[in-house]
């Protein structure tokens, strides 16, 4: 329906910019650097709309202006020029470097693109070259680090695992994701995209900027903008890098003579303790030089490689102009049987019939491939297994297959008896007897038009869609190892499959109310409608002929289906914003949007978010003008009120889940509402010194209320926890973005940048309901949910005993919270952590001297907490780190402060801040250097760029934390946050490559 | 003039407003069409029997939780010891050491989800029944759901009091509004409550379904019997026991073991079971509908019979049948070194029978250095056992069992009788007493309280009835070595739970604690 609807709207609109003719002029030229050489990539965009181009490699440009607006060159590290057309001719420009570093073109949506000197709200941009001078496999990379507040967090170090963005901190306890627009088409995850089709990414932080987006903005806003083609041409780009890539650290687990030391003293201490050990007796000498030592972590792990190619095509006429890519990516897993593929395709095609009217097409085609293991959890068995096997177990028996420590029958190696551990079996199973694929298809098309009405109207329309389809499989083969005593007489086949669906129509009007001398008003005006559409469904089948994956069909027969789920919701939007400029000294905008959702009931689907902003610019204020040591001065000031309804649709109706096991009637909520979240922002923008220094400060408070949360309830009423509005939390932080940059003579340019963010987040009220507990962990005594969201503390602090040294026989003490001599889970626990960081930061550095260009990032964390539960503390006869037995109490060490050795019991594992770890770090993300080849020797080879590079990712790591990587993941949950069960730890990796235009 | 084109967009959304946000669900069933719609009813009554088998309720709590009764019944009592030497410590320990048993217990909680979800399920539909229209559900089909219905609802209050004693009393579904409708209700209210859903139920449902799993007139009195026995209402139990033996349906397995077996399931003695079936699913929450209890009992025997060995019969247990000569049920219930397996594939590997040293060399390869001897002289549950052979025939998995579970069987319903006659009611108990003791090839005793003590502990192994026996006698601090009397009667209310229903005006807990926790 709604297609047919979009559709008509096109027709219309096409015969709208068919009547009507157009006065304008072309413009070209060349742009050149302060050496007189082409510079190539310029923005020549006419200013208040999304129109224009960029020069080719000469620096050539052409462009069709009306008359009377004016254009801007635009280059990063370069001052933007000015130029308001009269009438065709051409206009060659030289644009002077290191004048105004901050002076940047940001793209704030809806056709608006603004001088960065004249925002007034919190708006970050990385533009081409922060995304593209490294190597990175997926579009968040090239965001991790470069702005402050802006957290990026790899699920894990396994291939193609997906990346968590998070603006300023938690605002929500659901879908805390940011939105994400693509040519500003809404889309579920930026995967899809190849980082090198990207011509920008801005973010917008704070309620103003991201005003104009109403409901969808509270989490913050990511705009992509796609490369978009170049007059002349057609000029390819081809970019191409390959790698090898290593496990980082093996941690630091005890070795085969050390594991028999400490299980020694733990049966030695039991029976000092008139207790009788359980399991096999204490190991001699000579028993301990027959066993093995098996560094688990090296028998699942191996060098793997990683590269990419990606070739570019654009060129283009006054009429159309064309961009084109094909791109494949391939990483290989250094645990087990992982990896991951890409393929992508784009063309980009930009039309201009007439002169007031163009229309942009883009659609990329993107398959992807992903071959992974099962983390992150006590039942993954490959990195949970690698942490609490000990090393006393061969690898693999006599015959090659995986040694089978869990024999309940008895368990020997060279003639030594051994526990037999089946809880944490040996990881080699999992590698060699199971297979996880993941395949997903994903197609984007946008289509957008702009007609200019007259000089001050733009009228504009987009369309976009979105399709990604994802089949995953994970496969148990049917085995059998007689000489383990292992009969698996089933095979399985595990199979999910998912369809997501963006259809997404735009309409809004641009209009230039007033403009002279002193005064720019600026109005836009708009509706948007989205229809998101979600269907899985998911079975198992046992006992296939087919006994690997490869062999299985991609149609499997679905009578087990298990589950089945197909949702639609809709959101349908007004807005409008103005922008007001009076001298370039004042600066205001404004906007207002209403929401409507589809996922709230009649009396609350609409929810009306207005946001305001103003600036003041007093470089520019005559006082400040003469004066050499501010080139600009800016103070910013915002507020502003967002929405949020990433919820399951429907929870306002009475309805039941239809299970294969029978219908389960659903907790319904008539009265849930939207989530607002209130932001207020103050920020200063300074250039200082001949714009050597540039800095950016940002104060900010960012509230929720009414957020949206699984309420729990008491178990009695027999239903799931239903959603409400039930809490509310507040952040506030500090962001700070310093750049140095200068040169000495003139081959030798450097520029040092650092950001910093800090936030503290607390929950400020649970509308009456009792504290959400969450993160539920098996290793720890009871299970206990080691989270626990409370009033007065951060979501999701780690909450248990607080661990007080050990008693006279070396066991944990913990502390008597209320002095009544027990110590009980109800009144002795306590808040023991916070999973979130004091501050992150990133830290730049580049340097050019000659044909050379040197660039190092680093980023890291302070003062997050982490517990590290990969090693199981609820199973006897586990391995322990290095850290675990330095200074144990033992009847000879009285004075110890570690508890007593415990390897043949389940013992001093109540969850307390004994088990938390300081998960500060600070990581060399990446050091490049590249080379590029004298123009002279490039000409005469007839390319316009020719650039090699050597570069190593995550090469040095400084932190206490003694997991494999302290870069931990983020689970799906955001009350599930600082928690390592054993996530697939990041690779370093070794990386060389080309960059060719011709 | 040209300002009409602005108007072209905002008409176009405008006219998209009127249904564009009106979204029904698509996968999930609104409540209308669940209560119109006869098959969908039919298996929302299937769905309200399922509770009764929940071994695992991790997607109900969020939290890791097993919820097997041989662990949270059983395991309480002298009868068994639930140990394994990995999981030394751990939460199913609990049960057995009681004195660990906390309110923040997962365990303990998993009990509280599963039996409160039944009930949750039973109130729906009895709540949505009676707006049902006649050209839907008949109005005898009707009145059969909804005796259905209420049997179940009193099965569901008869497990929640005797573990936790007084609790919130909901007819229907539940408003979470009203304060008081939070609160605990006495034990004798809930018995009140449940004695009418089974009178009710006993009047009209049929003496036979052709679904096996669904209740009868013969379930509901057995259960009617089990209830007022807790009362020790001993005329009222013997009526509706006797009420049971005059359907005239039911009559004992000639061989006891024959009641254990996966190829007799709905035999002559059953009277209601916990359907498994060979689903080979394995979901690990609430939806698994095959059982994971065979894997937990069985001892680790060669492929495909690696069990787990957590429900050891204790030796307590295994001298009470020795005293007593009674070969028969402990064959059945308990296996020991020495015992048929009457399997092949065990045979050729040297298991079948079970070598008579078999727990302890179990026991040596453990601790072959003579510390705790672990599993030393406990024998191996033998109720929940398939052979190998009926695993590779059915699932192929131990951890998938389909083999059904009893919940009352006639041989129980017997006992009462006896038990009652025993107490004063009037009665043929020693001639019910007589038919028990002769199916298990022993001589008659006559009816007296300790030889129905006795009788109840060697019939009913693993049945999920010593433990309570035992406090309903007022015997569980004298046979229970670890038993805290005044407390370990009852399981703690959750602690959780108690957060959750919130307090009252004067800041009191809505619902209460249970002594001693």
């Amino acid at each position: 329906m709604i297609n047919k609807k979009i559709q008509a709207i096109l027709f219309c609109l096409s015969f709208l910019w068919l009547g009507v003719n157009a006065q304008s002029n072309t413009v070209s030229g060349k742009v050149v650097d302060e050496t007189n050489l082409g510079l190539p990539g310029v923005n020549v965009i006419i200013k208040g709309t999304a129109t224009g181009t960029a020069t080719d490699l000469d620096g050539n440009y052409n462009l069709s202006v009306p008359t009377g607006q004016t254009i801007i060159f635009s280059f990063t590290g370069y001052t933007d020029q000015e130029i308001t057309i009269s009438n065709s001719g051409t206009i060659n420009i030289e644009l002077v470097p290191n004048e105004n570093i901050l002076d940047e073109i940001v793209v704030t949506g809806y056709g608006e693109t603004q001088n960065k000197r004249l925002v007034t709200t919190s708006v970050q941009t990385l533009d081409q070259r922060v995304i593209n001078d490294r190597p990175i496999a997926r579009v968040e990379q090239a965001i991790q680090g470069s702005a402050p507040a802006v957290v990026v967090i790899q699920e894990s170090g396994s291939p193609g695992a997906p990346q968590t963005i998070r603006v300023r901190g938690i605002s929500t306890a659901g879908n805390a994701g940011p939105l994400v627009m693509v040519n500003g088409v809404q889309v579920p995850d930026i995967n899809f995209v190849n980082s090198q089709d990207i011509q920008s990414i801005n973010i917008l932080k704070d309620a103003a900027s991201s005003g104009i987006y109403g409901a969808r903005g509270a989490n913050g806003v990511i705009l992509i903008e796609t490369k978009k083609g170049q007059d002349g041409g057609p000029q390819f780009s081809l970019s191409s890098y390959y790698g090898t890539q290593a496990l980082a650290t093996e941690g630091e687990y005890l070795n085969t003579a050390e594991y028999a030391n400490y299980y020694n003293e733990s049966s030695l201490y039991q029976i000092r303790q008139g207790e009788s050990p359980s399991g096999r007796p204490i190991f001699t000498e000579d028993e301990i030089a027959k066993l093995p030592n098996t560094t688990w972590i090296r028998e699942v792990s191996d060098n793997a490689s990683i590269m990419d190619h990606h070739l570019g095509i654009s060129g283009g006429s006054d009429l159309i102009s064309y961009y084109g890519s094909v791109g494949y990516f391939e990483q290989g897993g250094i645990i087990g049987n992982s990896n991951f593929d890409r393929k992508t395709a784009s063309l980009g095609l930009n039309f201009k019939p007439i002169d007031k009217f163009d229309l942009n097409l883009f659609g990329t085609y993107s398959n992807t491939g992903r071959k992974f293991i099962l983390e992150n959890s006590v039942n993954s068995r490959v990195i949970s297994s690698v942490a609490a096997l000990p090393p006393l177990f061969p690898a693999r028996d006599s015959l090659g297959f995986p040694f089978n420590n869990g024999d309940q029958t008895g368990v020997s190696v060279n003639g030594v008896r051994l526990n037999p551990q089946p809880e944490f079996g040996n990881p080699l199973f999992t590698l060699d007897y199971n297979e996880n694929k993941a395949t997903s298809d994903a197609i984007y098309f946008n289509a957008a038009a702009n007609y200019r009405l007259t000089d001050r109207i733009q009228l504009s329309t987009t369309a976009g869609y979105m399709d990604q389809s994802t089949d995953s499989r994970l496969f148990f083969p049917r085995f059998e190892i007689p000489s383990a005593n292992i009969l698996n007489l089933n095979n399985t086949l595990i199979l999910n499959t998912q369809d997501t669906k963006f259809l997404q129509w735009e309409a809004f009007i641009n209009y230039n109310l007033l403009k002279n001398e002193s005064q720019d008003l600026g109005l836009i005006l708009g509706t948007s409608l989205l229809q998101n559409e979600l269907s899985s469904f998911g079975f198992r089948r046992e006992n296939l002929v087919e006994n690997a994956l490869g062999d299985l069909p991609s149609e499997v027969d679905s009578l087990e289906q298990q589950s089945f789920s197909a949702q639609k919701n809709t959101t349908q939007s007004f807005f409008a914003k103005a922008n007001y400029n009076l001298s370039d000294k004042y600066l205001f905008s404004a906007t207002v949007r209403a929401d409507g959702s589809s996922k709230f009931g009649p009396n609350s689907k609409w929810g009306i978010f207005p946001s305001v902003s103003a600036g003041w610019l007093i470089s520019s204020e005559d006082f400040l003008k003469e004066n050499n040591t501010f080139n600009l001065l800016k103070l910013r000031a915002s507020w502003g009120v967002n929405g949020n309804d990433q919820i399951a649709p429907y929870q306002y109706i009475s309805r039941f889940l239809d299970e294969t096991t029978g219908p389960q009637r659903l907790d319904f909520n008539e009265d849930v509402k939207w989530e607002e979240v209130t932001q207020l922002n103050f920020g200063i923008d300074a250039n200082m010194l001949e714009n050597k220094i540039g800095i950016t400060l940002d104060y900010y408070i960012k509230d929720t209320k009414d957020m949206l949360l699984a309420f729990p309830v008491p178990g009695f009423l027999g239903l799931p926890a239903p959603i409400r509005n039930a809490a509310s939390i507040s952040n506030k932080g500090i962001e700070a973005i310093l750049l140095y940059r200068d040169k000495v003579g003139s081959d030798f340019k450097y520029e040092i940048g650092l950001n910093f963010g800090s936030s503290t987040n607390k929950v400020t009220d649970l509308n009456g309901g009792a504290p959400i507990a969450s993160a539920n962990l098996r290793s720890f005594a009871n299970s206990p949910d080691v989270s626990l969201t409370d009033l007065g503390h951060p979501i999701a602090s780690f909450y248990g005993y607080e661990f007080d040294g050990v008693d006279e026989i070396g066991n944990s003490k913990y502390v008597d919270q209320n002095n009544d001599g027990i110590i009980d889970p109800q009144n002795d626990r306590t808040f023991i952590g916070n999973p979130f960081p004091d501050f992150i930061y990133g830290i730049n550095l580049r340097i050019g001297y000659k044909n050379f260009d040197l660039s190092t990032f680093a980023s890291g964390t302070q003062g997050n907490d982490v517990v590290n539960s990969a090693v199981l503390y609820s199973v006897v006869y586990g391995n322990r780190t290095q850290a675990q037995i330095e200074d144990m109490w033992t009847h000879e060490n009285t004075s110890g402060t570690q508890p007593r050795p415990s390897a043949t019991q389940v013992v001093n594992n109540e969850f307390s801040d004994y088990f938390i770890e300081d998960g500060s770090y600070l990581r060399l993300k990446n050091i490049t250097l590249g080379y590029t080849v004298s123009e002279s020797l490039r000409d005469s080879w007839g390319l316009s760029n020719f650039r090699v590079f050597l570069s190593a990712n995550n090469l040095f790591t400084f932190t206490n934390y003694s997991g494999l990587d302290p870069e931990i993941g983020a689970n799906n949950d955001p009350l599930n946050i600082g928690v390592d069960q054993g996530f697939y730890p990041q690779a370093k990796s070794i990386i060389g490559g080309i960059n060719i235009n011709f | 003039m040209r300002y009409k084109y602005f108007f072209i967009f905002f008409l176009f959304s405008i006219c998209a407003c009127s249904d564009f946000l009106e979204q029904e669900p698509e996968s999930e069933l609104l409540e209308s069409e669940v209560f119109s719609d006869i098959n969908i009813l039919e298996s929302l009554l299937n769905a309200a029997y399922r509770p009764l088998g929940y071994e695992y309720v991790g997607d109900l709590t969020g939290q890791d939780t097993y919820c097997l009764p041989f662990i949270y019944a059983d395991g309480r009592s002298d009868d068994i010891l639930i140990e394994n030497y990995f999981f030394g410590g751990s939460k199913f320990h609990d049960f057995e050491t009681l004195t660990d048993l906390t309110p923040s217990n997962t365990q303990v909680r998993a009990v509280w989800f599963k039996y409160f979800n039944g009930l949750a399920k039973t109130n729906d539909l009895i709540s949505g029944l009676a707006s049902v229209n006649d050209d839907v559900l008949s109005t005898e089909l009707k009145e059969q759901f909804v005796a259905e219905s209420r049997f179940l609802r009193a099965m569901y209050y008869f497990e929640l009091v005797r573990n936790f004693g007084d609790v919130p009393l909901f007819d229907g579904i539940i408003d979470a509004t009203i304060e008081d409708n939070l609160r605990r209700k006495p034990t004798s209210e809930v018995y009140a409550f449940m004695e009418q859903d089974l009178i009710f139920a006993a009047d009209v449902l049929p003496v036979s379904q052709t679904d096996t799993k669904k209740a009868t007139k013969g379930a509901a009195y057995a259960q009617l019997a089990k209830t007022y026995l807790y009362q020790s209402k001993w005329q009222d139990a013997a009526n509706a026991a006797q009420e049971v033996i005059d359907l005239g349906v039911y009559q004992l397995e000639e061989n006891f073991e024959d009641n254990f077996k996966l190829w007799n399931e709905n035999g002559i003695e059953s009277i209601f079971e916990i359907h498994y079936d060979e689903s080979k699913a394995w979901v690990f929450d609430s939806r698994q509908t095959s059982s994971l209890a065979a894997q937990l009992s069985t001892p680790s025997l060669a492929a495909p019979l690696g069990g787990w060995n957590y429900n050891l019969p204790t030796p307590e247990l295994i001298n009470a049948f020795m005293n007593e000569g009674d070969i028969i049920r402990r064959e059945a219930s308990i296996i020991l070194g020495g015992d048929s397996l009457r399997s092949e594939l065990l045979a050729a590997e040297g298991l079948d029978p079970l070598p008579v040293d078999y727990s302890e060399r179990e026991a040596q390869i453990n601790d072959p250095d003579g510390g705790t001897l672990y599993g030393l002289g406990y024998g191996y549950s033998k109720k929940f056992f398939l052979t190998a052979e009926e695993v590779t025939e059915t699932t192929g998995s131990i951890q998938h069992s389909p083999l059904n579970q009893k919940v009352l069987r006639y041989g129980e319903v017997l006992l009462i009788l006896a038990e009652a006659v025993a107490n004063g009611a009037s009665g043929d108990g020693q001639g019910a007493f007589d038919q028990i003791r002769e199916r298990a090839g022993l001589d008659s005793k006559p009816l007296s309280i300790e030889n129905i003590k006795l009788e109840r502990r060697l019939e009913l192994v693993n049945e999920s009835n010593r433990f309570y026996d035992l406090v309903r006698w007022g015997d569980a601090d004298a046979e229970i070595e670890q038993f805290t009397a005044g407390r370990d009667e009852l399981l703690p209310i959750p602690a959780i739970e108690i957060e959750l229903t919130g307090q009252d005006e004067a800041g009191a807990d809505l619902l209460s604690q249970n002594p001693g926790y």
